[in-house]
This record gives structure tokens, sequence and C-alpha cells, in this order.
């Protein structure tokens, strides 16, 4: 699309004119956690600063990380990283030019879409039994 | 045999390629490769943290092999971020709001990754 786009015609492709499929929602899906993630990094890096100021400052707020909200904003991250994380590796295999016959690459983006929800349940789950028994 | 297939208005309007894609796909993806493997070592290492809260995660970023590992993953993931932001940012804006975003995005990978190092280096170097 150039800068001076005056052409009213519909452009393609184009959200409105494509029937939503697999692979579409997996590549939407990898750009938008990607860019979620890029926030997360920056909650990251506040996180270990307020490690790094010592006890008193990390007091003030960890009781938001040991709450349910901590809880469900971990699931959260956890689930957008491991999506982001299978799908980067399945682009990389992409890249290589395997797996990339429509079926399997349809059924592979469904695949890693609940498989990353199953581990994110897992780990939050495996996390609050943890930091609840100590 | 022809090889060259542009029109001469193609060339005034400085249509197609920029000829500069290669370092930034290749780059993408070495960031990539690193990420895959601090990733599953730093959930492991900040869940086992978490259990022992102030104490579990000093303890963890005392130890060289979490430092090292948050070190690389913090330098990789804001530059395989910054690298990502960029593409998107190119492929959805133009003119001035595509350089402040550009810039922007630059800007605080490089603030929130110096902010990062320092605090990792500052606990470790107290252990």
């Amino acid at each position: 699309m150039g800068s001076n786009w005056n052409d009213k015609r519909p452009m393609s492709p184009h959200l409105q004119v494509w029937r939503w499929h697999p692979t579409m929602l997996s590549s939407i899906l990898h750009r938008a956690t990607g860019i979620a993630l890029f926030l997360a990094m920056i909650k990251l890096s506040i996180f270990i600063a307020v490690l790094a100021a010592g006890p008193d400052v990390f007091m003030k707020y960890s009781g938001l990380f040991y709450s349910p909200l901590g809880a469900i904003g971990f699931f959260i991250a956890i689930g957008i990283l491991v999506y982001h994380l299978l799908n980067g590796i399945r682009h990389m295999v992409w890249d290589s030019g395997r797996l990339l016959a429509p079926k399997v690459a349809n059924g592979l983006s469904i695949a890693i879409i609940i498989a990353a929800a199953l581990i994110a349940v897992l780990l939050t789950f495996i996390l609050v039994s943890s930091v609840g028994g100590a | 045999m022809a090889t060259d297939f542009r029109t001469p208005m193609s060339r005034v309007k400085g249509h197609g390629s920029a000829q500069d894609g290669t370092h930034h796909y290749i780059a993408h993806r070495v960031s990539a490769i690193i990420l895959a493997i601090t990733v599953p070592l730093l959930i492991w290492g900040i869940m086992a943290a978490a259990p022992g809260g102030f104490d579990g995660f000093v303890e963890y970023i005392e130890s060289t092999f979490g430092a090292l590992t948050l070190l690389t993953f913090i330098t990789a993931a804001f530059y395989h971020g910054r690298s990502g932001l960029t593409e998107s940012i190119l492929d959805y804006f133009q003119g001035g709001k595509r350089m402040a975003l550009l810039l922007l995005s630059t800007l605080v990978s490089i603030g929130f990754w110096l902010l990062a190092v320092l605090s990792i280096l500052r606990i470790w170097l107290g252990a």
C-alpha cells in the first residue's frame, strides 16, 4: 500500500473478504501475541527492578503477585508465551519447506492453540498448588 | 534474454524490494532460537522461585545460572521483540507515524533492557 493510495476498489488480501481458516487465525494470533509479549517484557523488567529495589519495595507489590489476579495474569502471560513459542518453532520448520501442505498446516494451527491452552492450565495449576503449599 | 521486466513508471515511483531484508530475516530467527532455549529454562526457574517469594526470586538471580539465563533471555527478547514490532509497524503505518513508532519502539526496548540488565547485575553482584 503506497502512501498516496486513492484507489477506491477493495485491496486483496483484506479481512472482510477472506473466509476465516486456521492458518489465518494462527498468523494473526502470532502477531497479536508477539505485540502482547513485548508489553509483557516491559512488565518483567519492572518486576526485576522492583526485586533489585529490595524487600520493602517488593512487599508493597507482592500481595498482587500472590493474589488470584496474579494467578490469572500468570495464566494469560504463560498461555501467550507458550503459543508464540510453539508457533514460532513451527514457523522455523515452515522456513525449511516442511509441514506446508494445507491440511497439515491447518491441523497444526488448531493443535498448537489447544496445546498452548493445555500447557498454560497445567503450569498455572502447578504454580498455584506449589505457592499455596509453601 | 530480457532479465529486467520493470516498467519505467515503477522505477520512478520507487516500488519494489528494499534489497535489505535478509539481515532482518536471519537475525529474527537467530534470536528466536536463543529464546526457544531460554524460555523453557526461565519458566522453570520462575516457577521454582515463586513459592519462596522475595528470597526465592533473589536466590534465582543470585545464582550464576539464573542470572545468565535471565540476561540472555532479556537481551534476545528485546532484540526479537523490537525486530517483530518493526515488521508490524512497517506493515501498517506510513510517514511520520511510522517514524515516530519505530523510534518509540527502539527507545522503549533499549530503556527497559537497560533497566532489567542493571537490576539483574545489582542483585547478582550483591550476592
